[in-house]
C-alpha cells in the first residue's frame, strides 16, 4: 500500500515537474493565418463617411427618386436607344466629383511634373493605398474614373520596385493607349536617376499590355498618361 | 515488476505532454492545402443582381430557371477569376427600401465596385440576354451589350457575357469559352473527354476501348494529340475536333508518347524509345522525324514549349532522380530548374512565359511553381497526391488531377493556388489539357 503511494506520489511529483519544466519552452499557441479559413469582412469603402451626408440628400424625398437618376434614364436609353443622351448626363454628375477629389489631388500633382496644358489631372482616381504617387492625361475630356481604376490597377499588379535608395526617389512614365486598349508607346518622362527603377517602371506598363479598351462613348482614337511610380526608403 | 511499471507510467505521462506540446503547434487546413504565394492585390469587387424577365409573354418554369441559373453562372464565372471577387447580396446591410429594389448605393454599401444587371427575354425558341454594366462610384453606365442564343446553348452565351466583362475591365481574353480535356476511365477503357472550363457539358471523344492518354490541343484549338494503345503498341494520334476522325501520326518502334505542339503549330516534340531509351524528338506536323533533341543514357520524358517556341522544358533522370530541365529547340543549353524534392515531373510552361509549374514530390505529390531560372519555388496545391498540371491559355489560372477527396478527379485552380474548384466527379480523371482560345 505505501509503496503504491510512494509510486503514485514519485509519478504525479514527475509529471508536474516536467509540466513544469517544459511549459517555457512550449511555444504559444498560434493560429496560422495562412491555413485558416479567412473570413474576410467586406471593408466599407473610404467613401463612405461622408456617404450619410449624401446618402441623406438622396434618401429623404421618397426611396424611387433616388433610384431615378439610376434606374430610369438607363431604361429610357435602353429604349431610345440614343447615344448622344448619354453626354450631358454625367457632366452634371462631374463637378461635385472633382470637387471632392481636388484636395487629393492637388497634392499628387504638384509632386508631380507640373500639369501642362490641355493636361488633366486625374490622381483621384489612383485609390487609397495606391503605390503610385500621382497621375494626369493628356484628353481633359476623358472623364472615366473606372478605366483609370481597372488600368492603374493592372499596372499596379505588375509594378515590382527591384532598388534599395536612402532618399526618395520617383520616376514619371508616360504612355498612349490607342481604342483598343492596346499601349502604342511608352517613354520614361522624368527619370529618376537609376536605370534599374526606371526600366522596371516601364516595364510594369508595358507588361499590363492590354489594358482595358476605352468606353465607346470616348471619341477620341488616343489618350496620353502621365503616371508617376514613387519610392520612399523604408 | 515495480520498474516496469515505473517505466510505463513515466512513459505514458511523457506521451500526454508532447501531446499537449504538439498541439499548441496544430493548425487547421482547408481542403485545398497550404498555401505559399498570397496575392499581393485587392481583388475587385463585382455583383451580379438576379437575372430580371424584361419580356412582356408569360414565362415558362424552365425559362424562370435558366433566368435563375444565368445569375448564377454568371457570378461563378467572375468569381473564377483571380482579379475579381464576387459580392455576394447580404440583406442585413441593406436599407428597407432596398429589399425591393436593390440600388447602386445599396451595392455601394456592400463594397461592390460594379455592379451587372442582366435583363432576360425569350423571343422564339431563343433567349436574349442584356447585360449592364456599371460602376458604383460614378452610379454610371459602363457598357451594355445583347446577346442571343437558343434556349439549350444559354451557358455559352452567359460565358460569353463573362468574356466581355473580363475584355471592358481588365482588356484581357476571358478563358470562359474554353475547354478541358482529360482522360477517364471507363471499365477497363481509359477514353478521351472534353468539358467546358467548369466542367459542364462534358462529351466523350474517343470510345475505342483501349488506353488513351496524355491529350494536348494544338495551337489552333481544333486537333487533339494523344497518346493510344488502341494497336496495343503506345502511339501518337490526332483527333479532329470537327469530324472526330483520328489519324495516326507517329508509330515508330517502341514508345511514341507525350506530344507537345509547337506554338506554331508546325512542329511537334514527343518522346519516342525507338533508339533504345526514352529521348525528346522533334517531328513535322506528318510524324516525320525532324530532328533528335536529347541523347543520353538517362529517361527523358515530359516535353513542354515556351510560349515563344525557342525553349522546350521537360523531365529527365539523368542525375540519378526525375528533375527538370530546359534545353533550347536545337537541343542545347540544357539547364536543370528544379532542386527541391527528389520526383519532380509533368511540367508546363506559363502562357506568359514567366514561369514553369510541374509535380514535385515532398512526401505527397504537389503542384509546384517556379520561374524559369527555376528560383522562387512555390507550392501551389499539397493537398492529397495532386498531378498533370497545365496552364489555361491566359496564364491565370491552371488544371490538374488530384485524389485529394478519394478518388482522381479534375480540379482547377488561379495561379495563386487559391480558389480551387472540382470540375469532374465519378473518379478515374487523370491527364488534364486546357485549349488554347477558342473562337
Amino acid at each position: 500500500m505505501k509503496q503504491d503511494l510512494a509510486l503514485s506520489f514519485l509519478l504525479h511529483f514527475s509529471v508536474i515537474l516536467m509540466l513544469v519544466v517544459l511549459t517555457p519552452f512550449t511555444p504559444k499557441y498560434k493560429i496560422d493565418l495562412n491555413d485558416v479559413i479567412n473570413v474576410r469582412l467586406a471593408a466599407m469603402p473610404a467613401a463612405q463617411q461622408a456617404a450619410p451626408e449624401k446618402m441623406e440628400p438622396i434618401n429623404i424625398p421618397k426611396p424611387i427618386v433616388a433610384d431615378e437618376p439610376i434606374a430610369v434614364v438607363t431604361e429610357t436609353k435602353s429604349v431610345t436607344k440614343a447615344k448622344p443622351v448619354e453626354k450631358p448626363k454625367p457632366k452634371p454628375k462631374e463637378k461635385p466629383k472633382d470637387d471632392t477629389y481636388k484636395p487629393k489631388a492637388d497634392k499628387g500633382t504638384e509632386n508631380q511634373a507640373g500639369l501642362e496644358n490641355g493636361q488633366k489631372d486625374v490622381s483621384g482616381n489612383l485609390g487609397a493605398g495606391s503605390k503610385f504617387g500621382g497621375a494626369a492625361i493628356d484628353n481633359a475630356s476623358f472623364d472615366y474614373p473606372y478605366w483609370f481604376v481597372q488600368a492603374f490597377g493592372k499596372i499596379e499588379r505588375n509594378w515590382t520596385n527591384p532598388v534599395y535608395a536612402n532618399k526618395p526617389i520617383s520616376c514619371v512614365i508616360y504612355f498612349q493607349v490607342i481604342r483598343s486598349g492596346r499601349i502604342i508607346k511608352t517613354e520614361v518622362e522624368k527619370s529618376s536617376g537609376i536605370d534599374a527603377f526606371d526600366s522596371a517602371c516601364e516595364r510594369a506598363v508595358k507588361m499590363s499590355q492590354p489594358l482595358p479598351p476605352l468606353p465607346n462613348e470616348f471619341t477620341d482614337e488616343i489618350i496620353g498618361i502621365h503616371l508617376e511610380f514613387p519610392y520612399s526608403p523604408g | 515488476m515495480k520498474v516496469i511499471k515505473t517505466i510505463v507510467l513515466i512513459t505514458i505521462s511523457l506521451i500526454i505532454c508532447s501531446t499537449t506540446w504538439s498541439q499548441s503547434g496544430l493548425s487547421v487546413r482547408d481542403y485545398s492545402g497550404r498555401l505559399d504565394e498570397k496575392r499581393t492585390f485587392e481583388p475587385t469587387k463585382i455583383a451580379v443582381e438576379d437575372a430580371r424577365y424584361v419580356g412582356i409573354d408569360y414565362i415558362t418554369a424552365a425559362d424562370s430557371l435558366i433566368m435563375r441559373n444565368s445569375g448564377i453562372i454568371l457570378q461563378n464565372d467572375l468569381d473564377f477569376s483571380p482579379y475579381f471577387e464576387n459580392v455576394p447580396l447580404d440583406t442585413f446591410f441593406m436599407r428597407h427600401m432596398e429589399l425591393d429594389k436593390m440600388t447602386l448605393l445599396g451595392w455601394k454599401r456592400l463594397a461592390a465596385q460594379y455592379v451587372v444587371r442582366l435583363e432576360v427575354e425569350f423571343p422564339r425558341n431563343n433567349i436574349t440576354i442584356r447585360y449592364r454594366l456599371f460602376s458604383t462610384d460614378t452610379e454610371r453606365e459602363i457598357r451594355r451589350e445583347r446577346f442571343e442564343t437558343t434556349k439549350a446553348d444559354y451557358r455559352a452565351l452567359v460565358h460569353e457575357i463573362a468574356n466581355d466583362i473580363i475584355k471592358a475591365l481588365l482588356g484581357d481574353e476571358g478563358i470562359y469559352r474554353t475547354k478541358i480535356a482529360y482522360s477517364k476511365k471507363l471499365g477497363d477503357a481509359t477514353e478521351l473527354f472534353i468539358a467546358d472550363f467548369d466542367g459542364h457539358n462534358e462529351r466523350q471523344l474517343t470510345n475505342n476501348g483501349s488506353l488513351n492518354i496524355l491529350p494536348t490541343f494544338s495551337p489552333d484549338g481544333q486537333y487533339i494529340y494523344f497518346t493510344s494503345y488502341i494497336e496495343d503498341e503506345p502511339r501518337i494520334y490526332m483527333l479532329n475536333l470537327k469530324t472526330n476522325s483520328v489519324d495516326l501520326i507517329s508509330s515508330y518502334p517502341g514508345l511514341n508518347t507525350a506530344p507537345a505542339v509547337s506554338p506554331d503549330g508546325k512542329t511537334l516534340a514527343c518522346v519516342l524509345t525507338k533508339d533504345g531509351n526514352s529521348e525528346i524528338y522533334l517531328l513535322e506536323r506528318n510524324g516525320k522525324i525532324k530532328r533528335r533533341l536529347t541523347n543520353s543514357w538517362s529517361i527523358e520524358t515530359s516535353p513542354t514549349w515556351s510560349p515563344d517556341g525557342k525553349e522546350i522544358a521537360f523531365t529527365s533522370d539523368r542525375t540519378g532522380s526525375p528533375q527538370i530541365y530546359v534545353m533550347d529547340k536545337e537541343g542545347l543549353n540544357v539547364r536543370r530548374i528544379s532542386y527541391q524534392g527528389n520526383y519532380n515531373d509533368s511540367p508546363c510552361w506559363s502562357p506568359r512565359g514567366d514561369r514553369i509549374i510541374f509535380t514535385s514530390r515532398n512526401g505527397r505529390f504537389q503542384i509546384v511553381s517556379v520561374d524559369v531560372m527555376g528560383r522562387d519555388f512555390r507550392v501551389l496545391a499539397d493537398f492529397g497526391d495532386n498531378e498533370n498540371p497545365e496552364f489555361s491559355p491566359d496564364g491565370n489560372h491552371i488544371v490538374f488531377a488530384s485524389n485529394r477527396m478519394g478518388v482522381k478527379d479534375i480540379y482547377t485552380m488561379d495561379i495563386f493556388g487559391q480558389n480551387q474548384r472540382k470540375i469532374s466527379s465519378g473518379g478515374g480523371c487523370s491527364n488534364p489539357t486546357w485549349s488554347p482560345y477558342l473562337k
